[in-house]
């Protein structure tokens, strides 16, 4: 199978004269009209001068200068004809080339991409009145996400310009107000409302999160220092700012990271990339603040409209080919109220609920059909139960082991993740 | 390339935002026609002035060079003007392409991010695509903020809290935000405004795209601004549009035709009203009897000739009187189904999807994790102790899944459920007397915190239920086998 991207970035290319896709071939029709009308401008100065030479010519002029003249002439509507002629034959050409250009644009990459359209897997439409849900949800993701790159800072400011532009509840922005501050914060290069935060909410519970922003939060004020430069005020950060509990609780980080730089700027080395080194580290500190603040405030890290959508995209692929499979061979789902093929997900996005699969009947138990534990301590669902005991007449043996039951010894049970 | 969290490969990827490609080509496509009729048009000019040019040198007098001098003159003019105007072409075409750039980069970056395994950077990835889609959903559905006549494409791109999100994320350039508020403008000024300009300028624009789908947009349109003329009682300028732009169309749409003549019969004599009042003393007459007494003639009942009616000013009528058809030919509902058809037209010559794409990934999210346990009440039982209930509330059987979030709930309870062919369950389950299975370690963790933050008061080997907040000694414990 062909690679799409490839082909694609081929194909931009070439509607560039240059490597670096920085001048369109298109370009050339302007840069050649205008040297069509600077050479245009040109002649017109000489042909002027031609004219007032004519003017003041007379007969006393000796023929040679009369020669001279008319050759010059000549040379004007020469060069004029040409200048013209190589104008328009250039722009037409490159006009038709470029034209030539998209055509191929469409054959080659873009009919490649048309295989289906997304249209067609919309066979379970979202609910007319499920608008404001949305636009709740929304809300909440672009709180989550979005605070950090608003043009108002300051509390008040900040809910009322989501309230204003995006219609957000302050009920959901209120969630993500401080957090989304902290972010503006630490984008402008100020640590110290971070700081403070990890003072002020430290606990006992889950303190090794913190203590590990914490140290990521000194890592990169000694960054920013390193870029200002002094050496002295740089050595004495890195040996004396190290927060009191990071010590204790992420040695083998201080370890790996430390001394080495502190070397490099004792000794007066260059820092190679420290710009990148410190925009990776601002990542990793908005990530990790994040992560704590969200956990701290019993928020979801991820939006579960973005929770969603992933997994919708996760699942695409699948219901393009049960399209393609219905279309041809006329079947449908069996069950109207459950998906016809299993989406394979990653951990993040299954371990919301236990699932359990009764092993007799292969299908999820559910609070009509719960699971049930055999004398075995082995689980099967309710109908399987009902089913292998002849309605609790017989007893019968566990699926998975040689043990009898009967169905008064057993239990109804429940799956509790937590 | 592995997937790291089953994604797609990146073939799936581009073709499922085939859109994104598609709709900049349509653009490019638009630009480079128009430069090259532009192109056209003056160097056809340039030739005829060059020839003038030549014909005054031919002259070969003083004259004759001053002629060719003025001519020179004017032709350096033009070009002038010709650049000004080819200039905004190209930079057009840069700007386009720089989109189609943008997003080849974008999807580069994902590949990048696979390559390198950085599963945090890919989930990252994810996220911007993701704003993506809801930057084009506030897009297409907002239009309750102003959008006023007049309005510059510039307002129009503030006031739009899609564009506004798209920016502060960086990624405008990843959708086409100009051809959906364009799309927008003219669906709004159709519904809001009744005004059937913006319609009437993007039909012109795209004549050929139109005749080339057989489209009746145009003449929908013109059929519209005949009732309205109708509405507002300008019958004159009702008759100069009926000839000029609906008889055309006659021979496709002559139904149509045929009921706005009678329409403008029936509003000449009876004014509107007569279709929004019930008005009995009409009705009571019969069909043939309200013709009589309106022309004095009997009805017509075979195809009328219509030059006649066009010379007469439609003196005639020919056609039952319908109360209903005329009804719905002055409702404000045409006002949304030419709305309708007009979107659907231009999304199509773009490409564009029907329906707004994040309703789709949702839907089909949705059913992804839909698991029979979802939307289910998990009992915490209320304690005496505050403390307790809201720490387990908050902390210990929280449900963070997203189909059971307050914004989702309603809306999964129709959807289907996700099929589910293999158990994922916790490990070490174990049993308590009280029928519930949990994670044994964590059972245990629990009792430590609880213990530590003094919540519960719990003995050495003792651990607490979490729903019912009963204790139970760690020795009660009945390894279950589920798997
Ligand atoms: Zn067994
Ligand atoms: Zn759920």
């Amino acid at each position: 199978m062909v690679a799409l991207l490839q082909v694609l970035k081929s194909d931009l290319s070439k509607f560039y004269d240059d490597e670096q896709m920085e001048e369109p071939c298109i370009q050339k029709c302007l840069d050649d009209t205008h040297e069509f009308k600077t050479n245009l401008r040109k002649l017109k100065a000489h042909l002027n001068k031609q004219i007032q030479e004519s003017q003041n010519a007379d007969s006393s002029t000796a023929p040679k200068e009369d020669a001279k003249l008319k050759r010059r002439r000549s040379l004007i509507i020469e060069k004029l004809n040409k200048s013209h002629k190589q104008w328009e034959h250039s722009l037409k050409k490159n006009s038709k080339h470029v034209l030539q250009q998209q055509n191929k644009f469409h054959k080659n990459s873009l009919s490649k991409l048309n295989e289906f359209s997304i249209d067609q897997v919309y066979l379970n439409k979202i609910p007319n009145d499920s608008k404001s849900d949305i636009k709740d949800a929304i809300g909440y993701h672009i709180s989550r996400y979005n605070i950090g790159n608003l043009p108002v800072s300051g509390k008040d400011e900040i809910m009322q310009y989501l309230k204003n532009v995006y219609g957000i509840d302050e009920i959901i922005s209120n969630k993500f107000v401080v957090m989304g501050q902290i972010i503006q914060d630490l984008k402008k290069n100020n640590l110290n409302t971070c700081f403070q935060w990890c003072q002020e909410n430290k606990t006992t519970i889950g303190s090794s999160q913190f203590s590990s922003l914490e140290f990521e939060l000194y890592f990169l004020n000694a960054l920013e220092l390193i870029k200002v430069g002094n050496t002295v005020e740089t050595a004495k950060y890195f040996i004396e700012g190290i927060p009191q509990d990071s010590l204790i609780a992420i040695k083998s980080d201080i370890i790996s990271k430390v001394p080495r730089l502190l070397t490099q700027v004792i000794l007066g080395q260059q820092i190679q990339d420290i710009d990148c080194l410190m925009e990776e580290q601002l990542t990793k500190c908005i990530n990790l603040f994040t992560k704590v603040f969200c956990e701290h405030n019993n928020l979801t890290k991820d939006s579960p409209i973005f929770l969603i959508t992933l997994s919708g995209l996760i699942s695409f692929q699948y219901f393009i080919k049960y399209r393609t499979i219905r279309a041809v061979a006329h079947v449908d789902w069996t069950t109207k109220d459950e998906l016809p093929f299993d989406v394979k997900l990653p951990d993040f996005l299954t371990h919301f609920h236990p699932i359990f699969i009764c092993p007799v009947l292969k299908e999820e138990t559910t609070e009509e059909n719960p699971p049930y534990s055999l004398v075995c301590h082995h689980i099967i669902s309710k109908k399987a139960l009902d089913k292998l005991s002849k309605n609790g007449t017989i007893t019968f043996k566990c699926p998975y082991c040689p043990v009898n039951s009967a169905r008064a010894k057993t239990n109804k049970v429940k799956f509790i993740g937590i | 390339m592995k997937s790291l969290i089953n994604e797609p490969d990146m073939n799936f990827h581009l073709k499922l935002n085939d859109q994104s490609f598609h709709i900049p080509y349509e653009l490019l496509q638009k630009n480079i026609k128009q430069t090259n009729k532009l192109i056209e048009r003056e160097t056809q000019q340039i030739q005829e002035n060059f020839k003038k040019l030549n014909d005054s040198f031919e002259s070969n007098s003083l004259k004759g060079d001053q002629d060719a001098l003025q001519e020179l003159n004017s032709i350096i003019k033009g070009i002038d003007t010709f650049e000004k105007t080819l200039k905004k072409r190209v930079s057009k075409e840069l700007e386009i392409l720089d989109r189609i750039k943008a997003r080849v980069q974008f999807f580069e970056t994902q590949e990048q991010l696979t390559l390198k395994e950085d599963r945090d950077g890919l989930i990252n990835w994810y996220q911007q695509y993701t704003n993506v889609l809801i930057g084009d959903y506030l897009l297409r559905n907002n239009l309750s903020l102003s959008n006023k006549l007049g309005d510059t494409t510039s307002k129009l791109e503030e006031e739009n809290s899609g564009v506004t999100f798209l920016k502060q994320q960086h990624l405008e350039k990843l959708l086409d935000y100009d051809v959906l508020l364009t799309a927008n403008k003219i669906a709004n000024s159709l519904v809001e405004f009744h005004d059937l300009s913006p319609l009437l300028t993007w039909i012109n624009e795209n004549k050929n795209y139109l005749k080339k789908n057989r489209c009746t947009l145009e003449f929908e349109t013109r059929f519209q601004e005949h009732i309205e003329l109708l509405k507002k009682g300008l019958y004159r300028e009702a008759i100069d549009c009926y000839q000029t732009y609906l008889i055309p169309f006659i021979k496709d749409n002559f139904n149509d035709l045929k009921l706005a003549a009678g329409l403008l019969m029936f509003i000449q004599c009876f004014g509107t009203s007569v279709f929004t009042n019930e008005d009995n003393n009409l009705k009571k007459k019969s069909n043939d009897n309200v013709y009589e007494l309106l022309f004095h003639k009997k009805m017509l009942n075979e195809n009328p000739n219509v030059a006649l009616i066009n010379e007469n000013g439609m003196k005639f009528c020919y056609d039952a009187y319908d109360s209903s058809r005329y009804k719905e030919l002055l409702s404000v509902n045409r006002w949304h189904s030419l709305k309708n058809y007009f979107l659907k037209e231009y999304y199509s010559m773009y490409g564009i999807s029907t329906n707004d794409p994040l309703l789709i990934y949702l839907s089909l999210g949705i059913s992804t994790l839909k698991t029979k346990a979802c939307l289910h009440e998990n009992n915490n039982s209320i304690s005496t102790n505050q403390d307790l209930f809201s720490y387990v509330n908050n902390r210990v059987i929280n449900n963070k899944c997203p189909v059971c979030s307050d914004s989702f709930a309603k809306m999964s309870e129709s959807l289907p459920y996700a099929h589910h062919t293999e158990s994922k369950l916790f490990e070490n389950p174990i049993m308590l007397p009280n029928g519930n299975i949990y994670d044994s370690k964590k059972l245990k963790e629990l009792a430590v915190k609880l213990k530590e933050s003094n919540l519960c008061n719990l003995n050495e080997n003792e651990i607490m239920d979490p729903i019912d907040k009963r204790i139970y000694p760690a020795d009660e414990f009945i390894t279950m086998y589920p798997t």
